[in-house]
C-alpha cells in the first residue's frame, strides 16, 4: 500500500539499453538523454571506479592510458559486463531522475533483444533493480519500435518492423499487440563499423579505429549503388611502415566493404517473409514494413530493402528513438490495461 | 542538380504536399507508373498522396511514411513535404476506436493523481500537526501542577488567610507569623486534619492563615487566628511530630523517583513516586538522597522545608543531610 502510495509521486523511465547508444524517455518530458553506452573504469591497485561515462567516455575510446579502461559493456544487444552495466544505469537514472522523499524511484521499462535468453533478461532486470528502480518491466525491442514509430499494433492488422540496432537487427511482424513471428541476428552497426576497419586493412594495408571506421560510416556510407559519390579524408596507421598515413576513402567502396552485413540483414528480412502468415504478409505487401533504429540512417538502405523484397519500406520518423519512444508508450498502455505483452520473467 | 532548384523552392508551407510532389515529378519528367515501380506502390495509391486524398491510408504513420520515401525519390526536402502535410491535417495520429481489452478497472485520471497527492500531503500534515499538539499538551499536563504548585507556595507565603486549594493529596497547612513573615508549613495527614474550609477539590487543602508563632516543640500546636475576620475557623488543632534527626518526610506533588539511603546503606525508598503522595521515612543519619523532578518535590526535615532548588542539577536534586 506504502510502495503504491509512493509510487504516484515517482516518475516513469523507459530506457532504450542499445549496445551503441542508451536513451531514456520520461513520461511527460520526451527524450531526456541519449549517450553512448560506454564506461570508463579507472583501475588503481586493487580497486576499480567509474573514471566516465556516456558521452565523456566514449571520447577516450582506444586513447586511454593504462589504468583507464574505456568498455562497452553491452554487446550484441545483451549485457557482457552485469557490474559495469549497472554502474553505468545507475549513473544515467541519477541524472534524470532524482530521488528524493517525494520523488521515490521509478518505473523502469527496459527494452531487451526478442531473441534474448531467460538468463540475459534476467541480468538486464537484475542490473536495472541494482541501479535504482522500484519496478522493472520488459519488452521486446521491435515491439517497442512499432508503437514508437505510429504502426497500429493493436488492431488486427499485420504491421512489419525491422529495427537494425547498434548490436542487433530485430525482425518482427506483429499483430493484435503480439509479436507473431520475431526473429533477432547479431548484426548492426558495430558490425557495419567491423566491417569498413577490415576492408580498409585489406585494401589500405592501414588500422583505422571504432571511432574512425563510425565517423566513415555515418559521412559517406551507403547501403545501394547509384547515389551521390562521397569521399572522406581518413588517417590511419599503415601497418608495414608503422607510421600513420593519410587515405581518401569513397562511397563506392564503403558500399563494397557493408555488402556482406547487408546481405545477412536482407536475408533475415527475406525469411521472416517467408514465414509469415499469408494474411499477415498480405498486409505487409499492401502497406509495407517499417526500417527504425541507427541503421536505418544508413543512406538508401530502403532503397536496398525495396529492391530485394519488392515491398514499400517506411524509415520511420526520427528513427533512433523510436525504441525509447514506443517503451514510454507502453508504460501507459500498462496502466490503461490495454497492453499485456510485456514480459517480466 | 540545378535543374531542382526551381521545384525545390515551390513547396510552401502553405500549399498541400500532394501538389508539391506532382509538380516535382512532372518537373523531372517521371511517370506516376514509374514513380509506383520505384516505390513499390500502387499507381492508385501515388496518385491518391498527389492529390491528398488518403482515404485508403487510414494509418497516419504509413501516410508520412510514404509522403518522405516520395520526396526523397525526388530528391526533395522530405521534412518541408511532413511539415506541409502536418500543416493541412494535423501532428496528431487520426482517432480510431480499438476496444479495450481489460475495460474493467480504469486508473484515477492525471487530475484525481493530483487530487490524491495533495490531500495525502495534507492528511500526513495533519497527522504530524496533532501528533506535535499532542505531545506538547502532553508535556504541558505533566510539568504544570510542579510548576503551579512551586509559585502558589511562593506567592502565598506571606499572604493572608485565604484558604487555597490545592490539587494535591495532603493538607497543607502553612502557618505564617504576620510580624515577621516567619513561615513553617506542616503538613498534616488528611485523615487527621479537620479541614472547616470549603473544598473544591474534594481531596486536600492548602490553608494559611496569619496566626501566632507556633510552638514547634509541642506536639499539638493551635493556630490561633490573629484578630482577623478572614480566619475561617483555623484554630483546628494540628498534629506537629516533634523534630526528630532520624525523620524525613516528602510530598510528591509530581511523580518523582528518589533514591534515599541512610547512614547504614539501608534504601529507604528507591523507586517511582506517584503525585499527591506523601512519605515519611525513618532511618540513621546522614542520609543520602537523589531526587528526580526536585521542583515538584517538597522535603522536610527536623521539621523545616530543605531547599532543593540549590542542589539540583537539572532536574535532579543531590544531597546529604542530617551530617
Amino acid at each position: 500500500m506504502f510502495k503504491r502510495l509512493r509510487g504516484l509521486f515517482s516518475s516513469d523511465l523507459s530506457i532504450d539499453l542499445g549496445t551503441a547508444n542508451t536513451l531514456i524517455y520520461v513520461r511527460g518530458r520526451g527524450i531526456v538523454l541519449d549517450e553512448p553506452s560506454v564506461v570508463a573504469i579507472r583501475q588503481s591497485g586493487n580497486t576499480r571506479s567509474v573514471a566516465a561515462v556516456g558521452a565523456d567516455a566514449k571520447r577516450m575510446l582506444g586513447r586511454t592510458p593504462g589504468n583507464i579502461t574505456a568498455i562497452r559493456p553491452m554487446k550484441d544487444g545483451v549485457i557482457a559486463d552485469f557490474t559495469v552495466t549497472e554502474q553505468m544505469l545507475q549513473h544515467f537514472i541519477r541524472k534524470v531522475h532524482q530521488s528524493t522523499f517525494l520523488t521515490p524511484s521509478p518505473r523502469v521499462l527496459v527494452c531487451v533483444p526478442c531473441m534474448s535468453t531467460q538468463v540475459e533478461r534476467r541480468a538486464i532486470k537484475e542490473s536495472a533493480e541494482g541501479a535504482g528502480a522500484r519496478e522493472v518491466y520488459l519488452i521486446e525491442e521491435p515491439m517497442a519500435a512499432a508503437i514508437g514509430a505510429g504502426l497500429p499494433v493493436e488492431e488486427a492488422m499485420g504491421s512489419m518492423v525491422v529495427d537494425i540496432g547498434g548490436g542487433t537487427t530485430e525482425i518482427a511482424i506483429i499483430s493484435l499487440n503480439g509479436v507473431v513471428y520475431s526473429e533477432s541476428v547479431r548484426i548492426g552497426g558495430d558490425r557495419f563499423d567491423e566491417a569498413i576497419t577490415s576492408y580498409v586493412r585489406r585494401h589500405y594495408g592501414s588500422l583505422i579505429g571504432e571511432a574512425t571506421a563510425e565517423r566513415i560510416k555515418e559521412e559517406i556510407g551507403c547501403a545501394y549503388p547509384g547515389g551521390e559519390l562521397r569521399e572522406i579524408d581518413v588517417r590511419g596507421r599503415n601497418l608495414a611502415e608503422g607510421i600513420p598515413r593519410s587515405f581518401t576513402l569513397n562511397s563506392h567502396e564503403i558500399l563494397d566493404a557493408l555488402q556482406e552485413p547487408l546481405a545477412a540483414i536482407v536475408s533475415v528480412v527475406k525469411s521472416a517473409l517467408e514465414q509469415s502468415p499469408p494474411e499477415l504478409a498480405s498486409d505487409i505487401a499492401e502497406r509495407g514494413l517499417v526500417l527504425t533504429g541507427g541503421g536505418a540512417l544508413l543512406r538508401d538502405i530502403d532503397k536496398l530493402i525495396a529492391e530485394e523484397t519488392g515491398l514499400p519500406v517506411i524509415i520511420a520518423e526520427d528513427p533512433l528513438t523510436c525504441v525509447a519512444r514506443g517503451g514510454g508508450k507502453a508504460l501507459e498502455m500498462i496502466d490503461q490495461h490495454t497492453f499485456e505483452l510485456l514480459s517480466s520473467d | 542538380m540545378s535543374e531542382h532548384q526551381p521545384a525545390l523552392d515551390q513547396p510552401a508551407s502553405d500549399s498541400l504536399p500532394g501538389k508539391s510532389l506532382k509538380a516535382e515529378r512532372e518537373h523531372q519528367g517521371l511517370s506516376r507508373d514509374e514513380v509506383a515501380t520505384q516505390l513499390n506502390l500502387r499507381p492508385s495509391l501515388v496518385d491518391d498522396l498527389e492529390r491528398d486524398h488518403y482515404d485508403q491510408i487510414p494509418i497516419t504513420a504509413y501516410r508520412r511514411g510514404y509522403l518522405r520515401a516520395y520526396a526523397r525519390l525526388l530528391c526533395m526536402d522530405e521534412k518541408a513535404i511532413v511539415s506541409q502535410y502536418n500543416t493541412h491535417f494535423g501532428t496528431t495520429e487520426v482517432e480510431r476506436h480499438v476496444p479495450p481489452m481489460n475495460p474493467s478497472v480504469r486508473p484515477p485520471g492525471k487530475m484525481g493523481k493530483y487530487l490524491f497527492r495533495l490531500v495525502s500531503l495534507l492528511v500526513i500534515a495533519g497527522l504530524v500537526g496533532l501528533s506535535y499538539v499532542w505531545w506538547q499538551s502532553g508535556d504541558y499536563g505533566r510539568t504544570t501542577p510542579a510548576e503551579q504548585n512551586d509559585s502558589a507556595s511562593a506567592d502565598d507565603i506571606g499572604d493572608s488567610s485565604d484558604p487555597v486549594v490545592n490539587a494535591d493529596g495532603s493538607i497543607e497547612l502553612s502557618l505564617a507569623q504576620s510580624a515577621s513573615n516567619e513561615v513553617t508549613s506542616t503538613a498534616l495527614d488528611a485523615d487527621v486534619s479537620q479541614a472547616p474550609a470549603t473544598s473544591e477539590a474534594g481531596q486536600g487543602t492548602t490553608l494559611q492563615g496569619t496566626t501566632d508563632p507556633v510552638d514547634n516543640q509541642g506536639e499539638v500546636s493551635v493556630g490561633e487566628a490573629a484578630a482577623s475576620e478572614s480566619d475561617a475557623a483555623l484554630t483546628e488543632a494540628a498534629a506537629v511530630p516533634a523534630a526528630d534527626p532520624r525523620k524525613l518526610e516528602l510530598t510528591f506533588n509530581t511523580i518523582s523517583w528518589t533514591d534515599i539511603r541512610d547512614a547504614d546503606g539501608k534504601k529507604l525508598l528507591i523507586g517511582n513516586n506517584p503525585a499527591g503522595s506523601s512519605k515519611t521515612l525513618e532511618g540513621k543519619p546522614p542520609f543520602k538522597l537523589t531526587i528526580g523532578k526536585s521542583a515538584g518535590v517538597v522535603l522536610e526535615y527536623m521539621n523545616k522545608p530543605v531547599d532543593l532548588k540549590s542542589v539540583t542539577r537539572g532536574t535532579v536534586a543531590k544531597l546529604t543531610l542530617g551530617e
